[in-house]
């Protein structure tokens, strides 16, 4: 329907069909064609024989489950909290913003004015809980209107005259409350909730209807998952006339980001990470994000950072809201923005704005830091870490090492080489490394390392043992040095059969 | 997920978001500047003994003096209120610091310019030949000796090591240059591509720290693609927050190199650029060194063992020392107790390790076959 817009009229009868396990059926159908008594989940072919006009095209799932995604994102227009529910809906928690729009009557008239306009058909409800709104748009719309609205306080008698189904039960449990009786969701309010559970065969049962109608009525909590994660502060910006110009969408960017810095700077807070969505007349969303190794509340920063990813967003049909939301912040303190800030090269402060800007363009994992791990294994006595997550301003002075050498430089892994030493314990006296035979001169040590005895305990018999290291500085002939180890001991008790073996570890500067 | 504890704030900016769109323009964050200036001049007047006491004693001023010395309050003696003397003294004095703002920081310390610390090697035969010392605004390149087409790892690790030791001279000077008595280290950056990365593994802490470098102020930018690496590279230079820069690359050509070296002058911090021995140095350096490892020096407790690392250096350009480049080869040994470099004769060297004499046949030997 997306991909042939002008396929098929809006006057015609229109079903999307699946193939199932009775043969084709219908997945939808367009309001001319409920109109004329077609229903969903119907065969096609028994839809034909009532209706011989009827079109009907293959449905598809995924699109459509990607279409509503999009739409979701859209929908953070209306506020930050959003997602999809279940195939066909979605939510929004509009807690605190219908003022902006003048009103919930006003946000919904918008909300639904902009969703028509781009040929969906669209309910909408409002009301206090999700359940509540889930059931006033499903079953609460009289003929004609686009949306239904629950007053605050009023969900109770909002919800009264609604069938059960609005209650998002399964179709077993509908279907044991209407043999009860019990068809309107008032009727669910005045019977006591044990002899309620004493209708139901299990204890599920009842507990899900008990569940579904207190979360509707707000008794319960009900616990969602927004599709982004909640912002911590946001600003926005709506345009009577939808920006197009890349210098416009800039500009309006930067006095965004210098209004968050304002805004930050009142709560002593700093971002960490923050998103810019530029929500375009069509219906489209754009999202750039950037963070921040440091709390930033410089607005030159941020929009630094974000502009460098705004060239590449298309405007499209041009951009009719902006919003800026800071995602994560951490505390900040008041600091003194003295003129010294600009005194030329200040090599002790922290490079928070150079780590972030580098995060930014070459990727998180691009840009790393050292930090030590607590292990004698040297391989896994230190760990990089994103220099962005790298708490580094507060890490203390790294002690010196007073210990055996190491060097500057380590192998990802060591790599084997071919040893030929004077006595079996002894260092190497040459050795070949990437084809290259070198003769020791010097050789220091050696450096026994034991291997983790904490790793050999869950071990069972037939599996091989941690084996201990003799590293060794050697230098040869040219003066260069290599950091080598022998995997294991002469005379130890698995010698036999799987003889010590040479690694080439690192490499002296 | 945020925590609980920022929950009160999810919701308020769009609650209050008209409130605060009046709330703090960047106007107001000026004003308080402004405030904060006068506050601050007024307390250095105060604590500043030489500066006279208004009143009837003394002296009418000479004509203004330069704009960094402070103005004399008392600007008219005796006939003058010395209240309306001293706002206007301030009044100077802002205007003074506006006019001069980047500066603020040095123009009360009054240190002579011929104190700042020198880089350099700490040997004099190659000090002699850097009339100003390393340049701390420039481009360092340091290759190792080229044998031909190929260079294994350990030919790199000559000039990573010669690299390395001018890093930790420069700890050393940006240390020096710093009043504060618990001062943090500098912060470095080092950008290589991973195809040199897989080659040479890479920084390890504890080999860091015991030459001298502090491993937790390292910077590393590994990018698929060596122009990444540079354009990290030239952003780093530019940032004024590093001591030093290294480059790892296989070779640099002209425009990058050109741009690495305005990087580096725009906010003086010096950049080594270690690169391939063979590829063709790279233009516009302020420095190019050509280095050979030498068989290390005796170990004072262990004659078996390597000792303190030993190069032989050639200063092939020098910007500030066009006539460098004819010297001979210098052999340095680096002190790892003193943390600076000192020439050692080479045929000294060469003659307490009988060992080592037959080294260049050998090496032209292994590199025919």
């Amino acid at each position: 329907m997306r991909a042939q817009p002008v396929a098929v009229p809006d006057d015609q009868p229109f079903a999307l069909v699946e193939s199932g396990a009775h043969g084709l059926g219908l997945t939808a159908v367009n309001t001319v064609a409920a109109r004329e008594g077609v229903r969903v989940g119907t065969s096609l072919a028994d839809a034909r024989a009532a209706l011989p006009s009827l079109v009907s095209r293959p449905a598809e799932l995924e699109k459509d489950r990607i279409a509503l995604l999009k739409l979701a994102r859209w929908a953070g227009r209306y506020g930050p909290n959003r997602h999809v529910d279940g195939d066909d809906g979605l939510w929004i928690d509009i807690t605190g913003v219908a003022h902006l729009f003048g009103g919930e009557e006003c946000l919904l008239d918008d909300l639904t004015r902009r969703i028509a306009a781009s040929h969906v058909t669209v309910q909408a409800g409002l009301a206090d809980t999700l359940g509540a709104a889930h059931a006033l748009a499903r079953f609460g719309l009289g003929a004609g209107e686009a949306w239904a609205l629950a007053p605050a306080d009023l969900t109770r008698e909002a919800l009264a005259p609604l069938p059960v189904e609005a209650l998002r039960l399964d179709a077993p449990r509908v279907l044991l409350l209407k043999r009860l009786g019990l068809r309107r969701v008032g009727q669910l309010y005045d019977i006591p909730r044990d002899s309620l559970a004493r209708r139901f065969r299990s204890k599920d049962g009842a507990a899900a209807v008990l569940t579904r109608l207190d979360q509707a009525l707000g008794q319960a909590n009900e616990p969602r998952r927004p599709l982004d994660e909640p912002p911590v502060l946001s600003v926005m910006r709506p345009f009577a006339k939808p920006l197009i110009s890349s210098e416009a969408i800039v500009t309006c960017a930067a006095d965004l980001c210098a209004e968050l810095a304002g805004a930050l700077a009142a709560k002593a807070l700093g971002a960490k990470a923050v998103r810019l969505s530029l929500y375009r007349a069509d219906g489209t969303v754009a999202e750039v994000a950037a963070a921040m190794s440091a709390p930033c509340r410089e607005g030159t920063h941020m929009m630094a950072l974000l502009k460098e990813k705004l060239v590449n967003v298309d405007a499209g049909f041009g951009v009719d809201l902006m919003r800026l939301d800071c995602v994560r912040v951490a505390r900040r303190g008041a600091t003194q923005e003295g003129f010294a800030a600009a005194a030329g090269a200040d090599t002790q402060a922290h490079p928070g704005p150079l780590i972030d800007r580098l995060t930014n363009r070459f990727g998180t994992s691009a840009v790393t830091v050292l930090e030590a791990r607590a292990s004698h294994i040297p391989e896994r006595a230190e760990i990089r870490v994103p220099a962005l997550q790298g708490d580094a301003r507060y890490a203390p002075p790294w002690p010196y090492g007073k210990g055996p050498r190491r060097p500057p430089l380590m192998l990802a892994r060591p790599e084997p080489i071919s040893v030929v030493a004077e006595v079996p314990d002894g260092p190497p006296a040459r050795f070949t490394w990437r084809r290259v035979e070198r003769r020791v001169a010097k050789a220091q040590g050696p450096e026994r390392i034991a291997p983790e005895w904490w790793r050999a305990l869950g071990l069972g018999d037939d599996q091989k043992r941690p084996r201990p290291r003799d590293y060794y500085a050697i230098e040869d002939q040219e003066g260069a040095a290599y950091w080598v180890f022998r995997h294991g001991l002469y005379g130890g008790d698995d010698a036999a059969d799987d003889p010590p073996r040479w690694f080439l570890h690192g490499l002296f500067a | 997920m945020t925590e609980a504890v920022d929950i009160p704030f999810l919701m308020a900016p769009l609650f209050g978001r008209a409130a605060r769109a009046g709330g703090c323009p960047r106007s107001n964050l000026r004003e308080a500047d402004m405030r904060a200036a006068v506050l601050a001049t007024a307390a250095l007047t105060a604590l500043r003994p030489s500066a006279p006491r208004p009143g009837p004693a003394a002296t009418p001023p000479a004509d203004p003096g330069p704009e960094h010395t402070l103005p004399q309050l008392t600007a008219n003696g005796l006939s003058e209120d010395p209240r309306a003397a001293l706002v206007d003294g301030l009044r100077s004095r802002i205007r003074t610091i506006e006019r001069h703002a980047p500066r603020l920081g040095c123009a009360h310390t009054e240190k002579p310019p011929s104190s700042t610390p020198r880089w350099d090697l700490g040997a004099a035969p190659v000090d002699a030949l850097l009339p100003k010392g390393l340049e701390t605004n420039g481009v360092h390149e340091v290759k190792a000796v080229s044998y031909g087409a190929g260079a294994s790892a350990s030919d790199w690790m000559a000039a990573l090591g010669f690299s390395l030791r001018l890093a930790v001279r420069r700890t050393e000077m940006v240390g020096s240059k710093s009043s504060q008595a618990a001062r943090a280290a500098p912060w470095f950056l080092w950008c290589w591509p991973r195809a040199l990365a897989a080659e040479f593994g890479h920084p390890c802490t504890l080999g860091l720290a015991q030459l001298g470098l502090d491993p937790g102020r390292m910077i590393i930018v590994e990018t698929p693609r060596a122009a990444d690496a540079l354009n990290a590279l030239e952003e780093g230079l530019k940032s004024s927050r590093l001591a030093l820069a290294f480059g790892l690359f296989d070779d640099v050509a002209l425009t990058a190199a050109r741009r690495l070296s305005l990087a580096a002058g725009a906010e003086a911090t010096p950049c080594l650029l270690i690169t391939h021995p063979a590829s063709p140095p790279a233009g516009a350096t302020a420095t190019r060194w050509r280095v050979e490892r030498r068989s290390s020096a005796p170990h004072p407790f262990d004659p078996r063992a390597p000792g303190n690392a030993r190069f032989s250096l050639s200063l092939e350009r020098c910007r500030a020392n066009p006539e460098s480049a004819a010297t001979p080869q210098l052999c340095v040994e680096w002190s790892d107790a003193t943390r600076d470099f000192s020439v050692f004769p080479p045929v000294a060297g060469r003659a307490f390790d009988a060992r080592t004499t037959g080294r260049s046949a050998g090496r032209s030997a292994v590199r025919a076959g």
